[in-house]
């Protein structure tokens, strides 16, 4: 034993999704319990009310399995996790099971009863959406009148009982000064901070929440995206393009409320049910088996570009917004510009190389960087691999949503197949 | 004499084996770590046991002298009291 029986990895998550891929199953599960909301976020990815929910019984079933196959970290969340009557009783059986587990709300109902109940189950964190440092600011987003007050409200009735809160800000175009907001009410009520860069689509396919992402530039001007040069050896871009850009169906997957089992929020693939297939199937499944060897070097045009290392895509962002899965998209190419530029000061984009795509939006990647502070767009090459990873995966290309489009699934889509009837005895569905 | 004390996993922690190694994340201190093969083998018996009972067990799984088991249990353990993932407790 003296080579060091407990050892502390710097980065957890990086031994998480390491042991995920070792082990071949996630380790970390999102488990959404509610289908509703008590907000209307204009940014947000969801759509409420067409899913249905599990009873107590089949969540804590679902936890058991969850637990069987392995899975270490639970992020309970919703919709509005705390608008289930029982959702402690899912937090105290997800702890009985061992779980380290966070729950993720807008803190909207977290008065100090609920507070109380909360800090007794032991909860790794609570993680709670937070848009702007003043009330006019977050209400726009939430469109719930008083909902700021409210949520900090509920975040300082958690700190009082020693709770640790993670302060969750994604920059959007109607909270300029969103970030520094949440950051300094995050110092004052003791809260750790997470801010993003990105939205993402609706899982319906809708871009609307794209129409309210901020602008490239505000997001450099706030430091959300940082400066960007190329540095490192091409053995360092081989490792890159080795990696994998996120830990969709790898290191984590997505169980719906209604037990549908998807391999991340966004990406739209049902790999099964996690009550009537069973998560040793859905887990094993021949659908999850792309996203376990998938890398950079999967995404055809990016694993060419030279700003490949500045960019942080999100396939289903690619999907929707580009019509490929596994290609690049323009918001994720504006980003990494952006990056780009921050660093090198004025940016040029050049006229794209022979042999680029006609249909190509403008400005887009992938690029060469010609010299410092020019960009050439090049061709978008697919190989016959790309090809077949297309075929056997028709799911993976689609027609683009149209800019602006309201889509909404058909119901049949979206409705699980076994009929639930809310129940008049603890508000839960059966 | 007193019975020996007992070994209790902290509530403060989630783990599970993952493959052939247990991983520990210590909620309070939000930490994870990675216990070797012989460090998940200890984790997973050492909920009630004394250190003698973890000695006599690394003794029988491994090839290892009775002396040195028990001066690496007693490292191990004093290492996961250190970090506050069990505690001793005295039998009732």
């Amino acid at each position: 034993m003296s080579d060091g029986p407990l050892s502390r990895y710097r980065d957890g998550n990086a031994l998480l999704r390491a042991l995920s891929t070792r082990a071949g199953v996630p380790t970390g599960v999102h488990l959404q319990v509610a289908d509703r909301c008590n907000h209307t976020c204009q940014h947000c990815y969801q759509v409420q009310g067409q899913k249905g929910e599990l009873s107590l019984d089949e969540v804590r079933r679902v936890i058991d399995d969850l637990a069987a196959q392995g899975v270490l970290t639970l992020n309970v969340s919703g919709g509005e996790a705390t608008l289930r009557h029982d959702l402690v009783d899912i937090l105290l059986h997800a702890r009985a099971r061992g779980f380290a587990v966070r729950l993720y709300t807008n803190a909207f109902l977290v008065d100090e009863a609920l507070a109380d109940r909360l800090a007794a189950v032991g909860l790794h964190e609570v993680h709670v959406s937070l848009y702007a440092g003043e009330a006019a600011e977050h209400d726009l987003v939430t469109r719930v009148p008083g909902s700021f007050a409210r949520t900090v409200d509920g975040v300082r009735a958690l700190r009082a009982r020693n709770v640790r809160v993670v302060l969750k800000c994604p920059a959007t175009a109607i909270t300029p000064g969103g970030a520094q907001g949440v950051e300094q009410l995050a110092r004052e009520l003791g809260c750790a901070l997470r801010t993003s860069a990105t939205l993402t689509p609706r899982e319906d396919g809708s871009l609307l929440p794209l129409d309210v992402a901020a602008s490239p530039a505000s997001l450099v001007a706030a430091g959300l995206l940082t400066p960007w040069r190329p540095h490192g050896s091409e053995a360092d871009r081989a490792d890159h393009l080795a990696s994998g850009s996120c830990g969709v169906g790898r290191s984590g997957v997505v169980v719906l409320p209604n037990g549908d089992v998807l391999p991340c929020t966004d990406t739209p693939l049902r790999l099964g049910n996690a009550l009537d297939d069973g998560l040793a199937k859905v887990l094993h499944s021949d659908n999850i088996a792309l996203f376990k060897g998938l890398t950079r070097a999967h995404v055809h045009g990016c694993r060419d570009c030279d700003l490949v290392a500045a960019c942080h895509r999100c396939h289903a962002t690619a999907l929707y917004e580009g019509g490929d899965y596994l290609g690049p998209y323009a918001s994720a190419c504006a980003h990494a510009r952006a990056r780009y530029q921050a660093a090198v000061g004025a940016l040029e984009v050049l006229s794209p190389e022979p042999g680029c795509e006609p249909t190509r939006a403008p400005l887009m990647g992938p690029y060469k960087i010609e010299r410092e502070g020019q960009l050439r767009p090049i061709p978008d090459l697919k190989t016959s691999d790309d090809e077949a990873l297309a075929m056997r995966h028709s799911w993976i290309r689609r027609a683009p949503t149209p800019r602006s489009e309201v889509s909404i699934l058909p119901a049949s889509k979206l409705v699980r197949a076994r009929s639930r009837e809310r129940s008049d005895d603890d508000g839960s569905y059966r | 004499m007193n019975p020996p004390d007992r070994l209790r996993r902290s509530a403060d922690t989630a783990w599970r084996r993952v493959d052939d190694e247990v991983a520990v994340i210590s909620m309070d201190a939000n930490r994870i770590r990675l216990l070797n093969r012989i460090g998940s083998f200890l984790w997973e018996r050492c909920e009630g046991a004394t250190v003698h009972e973890l000695a006599e067990a690394v003794c029988a799984r491994y090839e290892v002298d009775a002396e040195t088991a028990r001066r690496d249990v007693d490292a191990f353990v004093d290492d996961l009291r250190a970090r506050g993932l069990v505690t001793l407790e005295p039998q009732r």
